[in-house]
């Protein structure tokens, strides 16, 4: 079972990168790329609880988390994606089980409540803490710069090499859009989530599985829900106490009678019975079942509701006053931005997606305040919206970004640009120029050129095209921005003058 | 409807039209040493209209000489269609993939080893290669088609030019035997239009934007440079308005015609006359034909015009 426990943990792992190499263009495949994160039940609730709304998406967490009553913390053994990362971390490093801190177990609980908290008013830090958020923002934002790195290296090299051969041309083709695109993706935020992710995999030379031992808020809540769980280990009388099982687990789920078996941390890994050298130990559904408690103490529970409310206070007060926070251009089906913040849990799915992915949309600093850390929007100077896209609207796990169709999109606001006549070519230098006109999508388009006779500064006249901004027209795509061929800032920028937002029955 | 004029009938005319006015002919000797070479006069344009779009281009390359003239056996060919933008071919802003198509044909009928179809898009390259409906008709007809891969381009010195000294452009379009520009003709706001000395922009790599600065004379140094074999412009739809990637379908005009030449100035002073523009008011074009690009006085051309009504 082992085996089929690995085997199980490698298919998923696998299906993940298949599910994150698929979002992107075209998005043909029938199954959600955001499965995982649909799966997630801490997202749905996340979702629900601040944004006070169902969220459709939640059905197949409902599924997993019933799944949960009977089958205890299997999730966290056989699917997690992050799990998986983790157990292959240390059988690369070689790691054995390692410390124990019986009293950091509480930790995560503690950070369930105070998540759980600080969302029923409105902060929500879930996304801070949810393990798949966690790993496909990691994926996304750290380590898949580096692999377009590598690809567009090795098409490079293979071009100086072999000048420009069929295959490299069919490779080109048939994984540009999937494994080896061309184009070099960035983020601005990559160095930090990098950071992150790393410590949380080298925290496996502390212990092993030290994040969903201590910190996994969604196993929290799977342990919570697993009190009834029938799928149990156990052991019979013949136990010679040898210790190996209680030396080997990954979870400290094993105390000091290695007949008893704390339930709410068993992931069902199946090493012990493995391992059991006189093959006592079981995990099966025979026997009786007793259900057991989580005894989280009056003293932290109070603590982590205090830490709650504190968050609240803490994120509410942005850093950041209300006039920064609107100079965001949010993606296309963007809700409210109160509505959007709730929801949002910085999966970083709909930047994976972006037509003009690793350029357009980023992650936010503290643009958005505290409490819009990392949240996706929208840079015109290093990319833009494609017109006929709407992929970003079809990923959102929390439809925090509402799906919309290619006609609504083609004609959805989400800002409006505006020319800086100091640096416009044709405005301050009189000479033509017309790049963000050519560029403009809509039709007619938004930017228009007007002849003009001018007196130029060394006394001569002369006719320039000068560009006009038809603000009716803008949708705020940016791609004038982004081609504006002036070095540094461009000369015509987006703001979110006029941008619409996607409201429920209205929009 | 064909008026086909031979060297051979041109020869006979003028001596008839010599001998009728009983008036010694200066040219004489020249023109009866070519008439033993019994060839056909080769038009510089062939304008062909009022068919499908395939047709079209078979005919008006048929006109000027066939594709043999310009493809031998075992060549590598480049086809640089107009894949700029995320558009369908009913929206006029890439050239038709029928068109396309048939070039990549006609090319592998005459021998060649292999075709290549590209272009560096404006927008993403995928959304454009599938709307654009170019992908998938190149590569049926037999065309390898590839996305432009940035390492590809890489920085030349373009000797003769005036303003574009060097510039990246891309190796594969400049390596090939033949290269074949199949423009679409647009509407475009400062070069007024966009046939095949603009077409040609997308080999340039780097940041093309500051092409546009001064853009008349460095597309001009940039034809001056490329030298297409053929350029063929697609003016089966036109773009009038709102180019050069429109959007709208009240901007764009069925105009079922083709025009072929291998003086790329030359195609492009004949497209201007399809939106009622006379060449000589553009510039990109009039300081290509300077650099001998092609003749943009048309009355001093030999055009050959077919329909295929």
């Amino acid at each position: 079972m082992k085996t089929g426990r690995r085997i199980s943990q490698i298919l998923f792992l696998l299906f993940f990168f298949f599910l994150f190499l698929a979002a992107t263009y075209p998005l043909r495949i029938k199954i959600p790329v955001d499965l995982f994160l649909r799966m997630d039940p801490l997202i749905g609730l996340s979702a629900m609880v601040s944004a006070r709304a169902f969220v459709e998406t939640f059905l197949w967490a409902i599924g997993v988390l019933l799944l949960t009553i009977p089958l205890g913390r299997y999730f966290c053994g056989w699917v997690c994606p992050l799990g998986t990362a983790l157990d292959v971390t240390s059988f690369a490093l070689k790691r054995k089980a390692g410390k124990k801190y019986p009293k950091l177990k509480y930790l995560k609980y503690m950070i369930l409540v105070f998540l759980l908290v600080g969302a029923v008013f409105s902060s929500q830090l879930f996304w801070v803490f949810d393990p798949i958020a966690l790993f496909t923002r990691s994926i996304e934002l750290a380590v898949w710069p580096i692999v377009t790195l590598i690809s567009t290296a090795i098409y490079g090299l293979a071009f100086q090499v072999f000048s420009y051969p069929d295959w490299l041309g069919k490779v080109h083709n048939f994984f540009s859009s999937t494994l080896l695109p061309d184009q070099l993706n960035f983020f601005r935020m990559s160095g930090w989530v990098l950071l992150i992710f790393l410590a949380i995999l080298l925290a496996e030379f502390v212990s092993r599985r030290f994040w969903c031992r201590y910190l996994c808020p969604l196993g929290a809540l799977f342990a919570f829900f697993s009190k009834f769980q029938i799928w149990r280990r156990r052991v019979n009388s013949d136990c010679t106490e040898c210790a190996v099982c209680q030396n080997i687990c990954k979870m400290d789920a094993i105390g000091g009678d290695f007949r008893n078996t704390d339930y709410a941390e068993c992931i069902q890994c199946y090493d012990c019975v493995q391992d059991c050298s006189p093959a006592v130990t079981t995990i099966n559904f025979k026997g009786k079942n007793q259900p057991y408690g989580i005894d989280l103490g009056r003293r932290r529970v109070i603590h982590s509701t205090a830490a709650g409310l504190v968050s609240v206070g803490i994120l509410k007060s942005n850093l950041v006053t209300r006039n920064q926070t609107a100079a965001l251009i949010r993606p296309p089906g963007a809700r409210p931005e109160n509505e959007f913040l709730d929801r949002c849990i910085r999966c970083h799915e709909c930047v994976k997606v972006c037509s003009t992915s690793g350029r357009f949309l980023q992650p936010t600093f503290l643009e958005a305040g505290l409490e819009g850390l990392w949240t996706p929007v929208g840079v015109a100077r290093y990319g833009y919206c494609e017109f006929n896209c709407t992929l970003c609207t079809k990923v959102c796990p929390t439809d925090a970004i509402h799906l919309l169709d290619v006609e609504t999109k083609k004609k959805w606001v989400i800002g409006i640009a505006y020319i800086d006549r100091n640096r416009c070519f044709p405005w301050y230098k009189n000479e033509n120029c017309l790049v963000c006109q050519e560029h403009c999508p809509t039709s007619p388009k938004a930017i228009e050129l007007k002849d003009e006779k001018v007196r130029h500064f060394d006394g001569t006249e002369r006719l320039v095209k000068r560009p006009y901004m038809i603000e009716d027209l803008c949708i705020g795509c940016g791609i004038c921005e982004t081609k504006c061929p002036v070095a540094g800032k461009s000369a015509i920028i987006v703001t979110p003058e006029n941008e619409q937002r996607w409201v429920d029955g209205i929009s | 409807m064909r008026h086909k004029i031979t060297r051979r009938d041109f020869i006979k005319a003028s001596l008839g039209t010599a001998a009728s006015l009983s008036l010694p002919h200066l040219g004489l000797p020249e023109l009866l040493a070519q008439t033993l070479e019994e060839k056909e006069i080769i038009p510089d344009l062939a304008v062909v209209t009022d068919g499908d779009p395939a047709s079209l281009t078979r005919r008006a390359v048929e006109l000027i000489g066939g594709m043999k003239r310009f493809v031998s056996k075992g060549d590598v060919v480049v086809v640089k269609p107009n894949i700029g933008w995320d558009r369908s071919p009913e929206q006029a802003a890439n050239t038709n993939p029928h068109v396309v198509a048939e070039v990549v044909k006609m090319c592998l009928e005459s021998g060649a080893k292999k075709v290549r179809v590209f272009d560096r898009s404006c927008n993403a390259a995928s959304r454009c290669y599938d709307n654009s409906g170019i992908a998938k008709a190149a590569a049926e007809a037999g065309a390898d088609v590839s996305q432009v891969v940035s390492a590809g381009f890489s920085d030349m010195k373009l000797p003769e030019a005036e303003v574009l000294k060097k510039w990246p452009l891309y190796k594969p379009a400049l390596e090939a035997d033949v290269l074949i520009n199949v423009p679409i003709a647009k509407n475009h706001g400062l070069t007024y239009l966009t046939m095949g000395i603009k077409n040609l922009m997308g080999v340039m790599g780097g940041d093309r934007g500051k092409v546009h600065w001064n853009i008349d004379d460095k597309l001009a140094d940039l034809a001056h440079f490329v030298r297409p074999q053929l350029t063929i412009l697609d003016a089966y739809r036109i773009l009038l308005k709102n180019g050069p990637q429109g959007g709208s379908l009240k901007d764009v005009k069925l105009m079922k015609t083709m025009v072929a030449g291998t003086q790329i100035a030359t195609v492009d002073a004949y497209g201007a006359t399809l939106f009622g523009i006379k060449p000589a008011g553009l510039t990109h074009i009039v300081k290509s034909s300077k650099f001998g690009l092609g003749e943009i006085d048309l009355d001093k051309v030999i055009i050959e015009k077919v329909s295929l009504g």
